[in-house]
């Protein structure tokens, strides 16, 4: 008799790294509650910090927070449901460290925290920063401010998509690593992008510049380096974006002097924003850094991001009832993101045309994308004609968001589980045994007399080569076989 | 020869065929009679430099460097491929004026809302010409209106498509035949022809008298208000977007399109054919590239009688009516061609007009006998038309042939293309009603549904008939293949064809839902499927438990909603045993004419029959204005014009018209089967005219149905009833042709019905249930 098993090759990527956060999570957040308890204590008490994670907060925790902060108590719901998300939300502050349950089950909130918090309130975010503003004069210092900025974060993106000889050059060697690191590439001479990779790719750019960062928040950390000392000053930074969202902000207008004082992390970060395109320097000579529109994606709360209207006014791609993708761009990194899931047939100009089949769709769920991520990518990105005559939901037909989640659904039909088979009997009786064996332990999945063989489930091959050994003495197991579906 | 071949393949593999060929039979076998076709017609673009294309990165062709954009692109709605396909914006300020223009020149392949595709091809290019259209206009405007540089292979594409074609006319005038140019160059090109020499009855080649020419009149189709499409371009212009160029020219290509000036003032040359020579010279025109547009001269013919009817004061033409009319009477006489409109946009009255403006003996070929009663209820109802005007030729209806003194008076005379081509023996009766449509010289052929004809017959119905201008007429002109345009040269070119979405978009034809409908098979049902030959794989799927359970429910929901459902299925086992079971009327091939009537007229007028089970005898030419419901249990492989033909039974207009959905069109697929596939294919069609199939996988509210087939051992009873069907029951049926005799041959082997018997005991529970709240497979579609 002879035993074979095969594990079925499971079907859906697991999902480990930050980029699949489920959607009510946030990124941040999130990260805080991995790091060290005495860091994130030490952040507790930076003024701008409290205040900037009160900011990052689900509406329901926010609320509870100010109650605490000023009563002392919350008010309880009514509503069971309400209470079961009060609850969740508490749940979080906890985790957090910003509140704490005292043995008797009363709420209260962390010292620090309300301290430093209620510091930031009064000042407002503006003061509490440490960074100092100047009017910029030398209009060479800020030449091109916007334009460079998104065209340093397309850099990474295609860097990532494309990664030419050309793109690789145009970035840190930091970011490299990072992505290396965040296992977005795999490979040391020739880079490959992985499926987290795609699935970075497909993510809106506010969650993909919040998984950057924390990526680099996490490549600090095994650095050994302090990470409160970065976290603050990126902070900083990031509050200032209440300026950029002003109307007639003029990113050129004005910069933050750079503090010659900073240690050398704190130095990187800012050579790091200055990459990722959200803050702007010409020269380090020149001692000053610019915001840039980009900063705004790292101040929004990315679980709220999904309709936001700045993004809709310029999508580009156009998706027909008949699977026509038409893509208004000669960006090559958009293409490239497109021709992930699409067939591509015309490359003009200012337009490339392609086809949503089913072997296109499923080439990119082979690479781990997954429909959702297909599907709010081509909402995220359409064409303001398709969301002017048809709604931000509607923009991508429906029978074409239907029938991608069908084909994901389509590869889950089959639900493969490990399985023994065994073939290669010596004799009826001993084919007969096993059959019986099996079926009275229940193990027993599948057996055909004609050509004796017998398949049993994953947990029951240790009894059958128990029983086998038992009833046989010694034999020794030899054969191929196939796992079963 | 085809309907014999077709026997010997098995009836389910002919689908591919069939899918593709829609007028087969022109089989290079019998050359004699294969329509000559010019040589310019088989290039086409995409097959020649597709070994230079450039491919990007991502595989698509790279015609980044044959386009380079314009200043002003965005303004402008085209991008032109060099593989001669035409991607144009919908929602471009001077889309109206592409979109005309474009539709005369290229063929769409698609149209959904945002992004429409067409095709430069030879065929659709000669049309262009021939509806007077000159190359130089087209390179023209194709180059203004287009984002980027006209690339040069398309320039001489269409150089060489256009140049010789529509140069040479035939007209018929005073019943004589001329051929006319006001080319000299192709006129002695031709005149040195020997064959087309023994054709010529006087060899002196004369300059027209000018006097011939009358002062052109514009022909009017509806009562004065032809203008206000006009005023109302010039207002829309009037914001200033569009580029001054393309509105300029677009004034010219809108305008009638009679001759340019410079041509007219060359000198028309004729010479006078002999009539029994007029193929032959036609076929050598070809083969010299020049083919000759044949053009009826009505107006000043005449020889033959005018009928003198014209449409009743109350009668209006919708726009899209009127604008296919312009197209074919263009410059005061006829074009021969086809005009191509969905179903139930009102091809009828087209026709009827198209009739009514020739105003001479007219000819109708329908393909069933429901047509032909059709026709002529519509010439009644649109039509000055009197009864006696009026000449039914099937084998049900025959009114006698107009004999004695009337046999001279002009008539209307409708009939069917098999009565008209049957070769065999005919009744007295049938053989003189044929020698008066031979003897007769008719002004106007009108072919209704012109794509479902072979060739072969349509061929023979030629020969036949003696027409001066030939008007064919169909919803699906689908063309994949080269046969399809066979039809361009032995009826004329397409003429126009309507945009399906924006008929609907206008209230002119109903607001489809189409609905997929993923039925699960049994496991018993698909364990002998897997087991099965492909005939019985494909009853199995049919007559899929699960499949039959969700009919009832679609059937059972929409009754109470007081819509009118039409089931098709082109398995007549399947169509008696779900209509028996459910009890409902059910009509297919041996269904004689006057049952046929009768259950139709109790589906339109009765209350209480609601539901109709139909073959695919129902496929065409049934007007059914009350259904607005259509579910297909059955399908004939992956055909897309059956699918687009039934959608087409739905598609008149509501009377409740809204935004929001008025029809619904479900197609069932039994899942895991073949179904699945041909499913697909079918839809193609109908998906590039701008439908959206939904997929439906979960009927909500099902559980709470009283259905039938619900136990396991029900289920078990119809499969060993399915399993003991004989081979023959398994297939679809065949249309019977019907014969001019007035008997229907019948082609099949009687089938065992024991295995019917089953159904017969079968009891029918109606269950007067009131909706209380809207249902929410309902509330789904309304979203």
């Amino acid at each position: 008799m002879s035993v074979s098993s095969s594990s079925a090759p499971s079907e859906a990527p697991a999902n480990t790294t930050g980029v699949c956060s489920s959607r009510h999570s946030c990124l941040f957040l999130d990260f805080l509650m991995t790091i060290k308890p005495k860091d994130r204590q030490r952040m507790l008490q930076k003024p701008s910090c409290s205040f900037f994670i009160y900011r990052m907060l689900p509406a329901i925790a926010q609320q509870v927070t100010i109650q605490l902060i000023w009563k002392g108590s919350f008010p309880k719901a009514d509503d069971v449901e309400l209470t079961k998300s009060i609850e969740e939300q508490v749940e979080l502050l906890l985790k957090l460290g910003i509140a704490h349950k005292a043995t008797d089950g009363k709420l209260t909130i962390d010292n620090d925290y309300k301290r430093s918090y209620m510091y930031a309130a009064m000042l407002g975010a503006a003061s509490i920063s440490s960074l100092v503003l100047e009017t910029n004069n030398e209009k060479r210092r800020g030449k091109d401010v916007e334009k460079k900025a998104v065209e340093r974060w397309d850099c990474i993106l295609r860097y990532l998509a494309l990664p030419s000889e050309e793109n690789t050059e145009a970035v840190s060697d930091t970011t490299k690593d990072l992505f290396r690191k965040a296992n977005f590439t795999s490979g040391e001479s020739r880079i490959e992008i992985t499926t987290f990779g795609f699935q970075f790719l497909l993510l809106s750019p506010v969650k993909q510049m919040w998984t950057y960062v924390i990526e680099y928040l996490k490549l600090e950390i095994s650095k050994g380096n302090d990470i409160v000392e970065v976290i603050e000053p990126l902070i900083q930074i990031v509050l200032l974006a209440n300026r950029v969202k002003v109307a007639g902000f003029k990113a050129e207008k004005e910069c933050y002097q750079i503090d010659e004082q900073w240690t050398q992390p704190q130095h990187d970060l800012l050579n790091h924003l200055r990459e990722l395109g959200v803050i702007f320097i010409r020269k380090r000579k020149d001692g000053v850094f610019f915001l840039t529109q980009l900063l705004t994606h790292l101040a929004t709360n990315e679980t709220i991001d999904d309709t936001s209207s700045e993004k809709a006014s310029n999508g580009k791609v156009i998706v027909e009832t008949n699977f026509r993708v038409y893509a208004y761009t000669s960006s090559l990194l958009q293409l490239a993101i497109i021709a992930l899931f699409t067939e591509m047939t015309y490359r003009f100009a200012d337009m490339s045309v392609g086809m949503i089949t089913r072997e296109s769709v499923r080439g990119a769920l082979q690479h781990g994308i997954t429909a959702a991520q297909i599907i709010s990518f081509l909402r995220a990105n359409a064409h303001p004609q398709c969301v002017a005559t048809s709604g931000p939901v509607n923009c991508l037909p429906i029978t074409v968001a239907d029938q991608i989640r069908l084909w994901e659904d389509e590869r889950r039909r089959m639900d493969l589980k490990d399985a023994y088979i065994y073939s290669h009997f010596e004799s009826d009786d001993e084919y007969h045994g096993v059959v019986r064996y099996a079926q009275e332990r229940g193990i027993l999945l599948w057996a055909n007399p004609q050509q004796k063989l017998v398949i049993v489930n994953e947990e029951g091959h240790e009894a059958v080569r128990q029983w086998y050994k038992r009833s046989k003495g010694a034999s020794g197991d030899s054969g191929a076989g196939t796992s079963s579906a | 020869m085809a309907t014999k071949e077709r026997k010997r393949r098995g009836k389910w593999d002919t689908f591919k065929s069939e899918d593709n060929a829609s007028s087969s039979g022109a089989g290079s076998s019998d050359k004699d009679t294969a329509a000559a076709v010019p040589k310019a017609a088989s290039h086409n673009l995409s097959g020649e430099n597709s070994s230079s294309v450039m491919v990007d990165e991502f595989g698509a062709k790279d015609y980044r460097k044959d386009m380079p954009l314009k200043a002003d692109f965005s303004a402008r709605p085209l991008w032109v491929a060099p593989d001669g396909h035409i991607f144009l914006e919908s929602f471009s300020t001077v889309y109206k004026h592409a979109r005309d223009f474009l539709i005369a020149i290229s063929e769409p392949v698609c149209r959904p809302q945002h992004i429409h595709e067409y095709q430069l091809t030879a065929y659709s290019l000669y049309a262009a010409v021939s509806v007077g259209l000159q190359t130089k206009d087209i390179i023209e405007y194709l180059e203004r209106l287009s984002k980027s540089q006209l690339p040069k292979g398309v320039i001489t594409f269409i150089q060489m498509c256009t140049v010789s074609y529509g140069k040479v006319k035939l007209v018929l005038k005073h019943n004589r035949y001329f051929v006319e140019s006001r080319h000299s160059d192709v006129m002695q090109k031709l005149l040195k022809d020997t064959v087309i020499q023994s054709c010529i009855l006087d060899d002196r080649v004369q300059p027209a008298q000018q006097t011939d020419l009358p002062a052109q009149e514009k022909i009017k189709f509806s009562h004065g208000n032809e203008n206000d499409g006009a005023d109302k371009d010039g207002a829309d212009n009037a914001d200033g977007k569009v580029p001054a160029d393309i509105d300029e020219f677009f004034g010219k290509m809108d305008g009638d399109d009679e001759e340019d000036a410079e041509i007219r003032n060359l000198q028309l040359l004729t010479f006078e054919i002999k009539q029994e020579t007029i193929e032959t010279v036609q076929r050598r025109c070809i083969e010299l590239e020049y083919p000759l547009l044949a053009e009826y001269d009505f107006r000043n013919d005449t020889m033959n009688p005018n009928l003198g009817i014209d449409l009743k004061p109350s009668t209006t033409l919708r726009p899209y009516q009127e604008k296919s009319l312009r197209k074919m009477f263009g410059n005061s006489r006829a074009r021969s061609g086809v005009i191509v409109l969905p179903c139930g946009a009102g091809k009828t009255l087209v026709g009827v007009t198209a009739v009514t403006t020739v105003n001479k003996r007219c000819l109708v070929l329908a393909n069933s006998n429901v047509s032909v009663e059709q026709w002529r209820a519509q010439f009644k109802l649109w039509s000055t038309i009197q009864d006696k005007q009026l000449v039914r030729f099937t084998r049900e209806a025959k009114d006698p042939a107009p004999s004695g003194a009337d046999a001279t008076k002009p008539v209307v005379c409708i009939s069917t293309y098999s009565m008209v081509a049957y070769s065999g023996r005919r009744t007295l009766q049938a053989e003189e009603a044929m020698k008066f449509i031979e003897k007769q010289e008719w002004g106007l052929l009108l072919l209704d549904e012109v794509h479902t004809i072979p060739a072969k017959m349509f061929r023979r119905v030629l020969t036949i008939v003696q027409a001066h201008c030939k008007l064919g007429l169909t919803a699906t002109l689908v063309r994949e293949d080269d046969k399809i345009t066979d039809l361009n040269f032995l009826i004329g070119p397409k003429i126009y064809e309507a945009n399906w979405m924006e008929l609907q978009k206008a209230g002119h034809i109903a607001k489809v839902q189409c609905a997929e409908v993923w039925c699960p098979m049994t496991s018993a049902f698909y364990s002998y499927y897997l087991r099965s030959q492909i005939a019985r794989k494909l009853l199995l799927a049919v007559m899929n438990p699960n499949k039959f359970r969700i009919c009832q429910f679609l059937i059972k929901f929409h009754e109470r909603r007081n819509d009118k459902i039409i089931v098709f299925s082109d398995n007549v086992f399947a169509l008696k045993r779900y209509a028996i079971e459910m009890q409902k009327p059910f009509l297919y091939g041996e269904t004689s004419q006057n049952e046929r009537m009768k259950i139709l007229q109790n589906f339109q007028y009765n209350p209480r029959v609601n539901t109709i089970f139909v073959s695919k005898v129902a496929d065409t030419s049934f007007d059914l204005p009350e259904a607005n419901v259509l579910i297909q249990i059955s399908a004939h492989g992956g055909s897309r014009r059956q699918e687009a033909q039934r959608l087409g039974r739905i598609l008149r207009a509501k009377k409740h018209s809204t935004d929001q959905f008025n029809a619904f069109f479900y197609s069932l697929v039994s899942q895991d089967t073949v179904e699945m596939g041909y499913s697909r294919k079918r839809q193609r069609f109908l998906v590039n005219q701008g439908y959206a199939y939904k997929v439906v996988n979960r009927l909500p509210g099902m559980e709470q149905e009283d259905l039938k087939l619900s136990t396991k051992e029900s289920q078990l009873q119809l499969l060993s009833q399915v399993l003991a069907t004989s081979d023959a029951d398994a297939e679809e049926e065949d249309i019977k042709e019907e014969l001019a005799d007035g008997t229907i041959r019948v082609a099949r082997r009687e089938a065992t019905m024991a295995s019917m018997s089953g159904g017969q005991g079968a009891q029918y529970h109606a269950k007067a249930k009131a909706i209380a709240e809207r249902h929410p497979l309902f509330k789904r579609f309304r979203q």
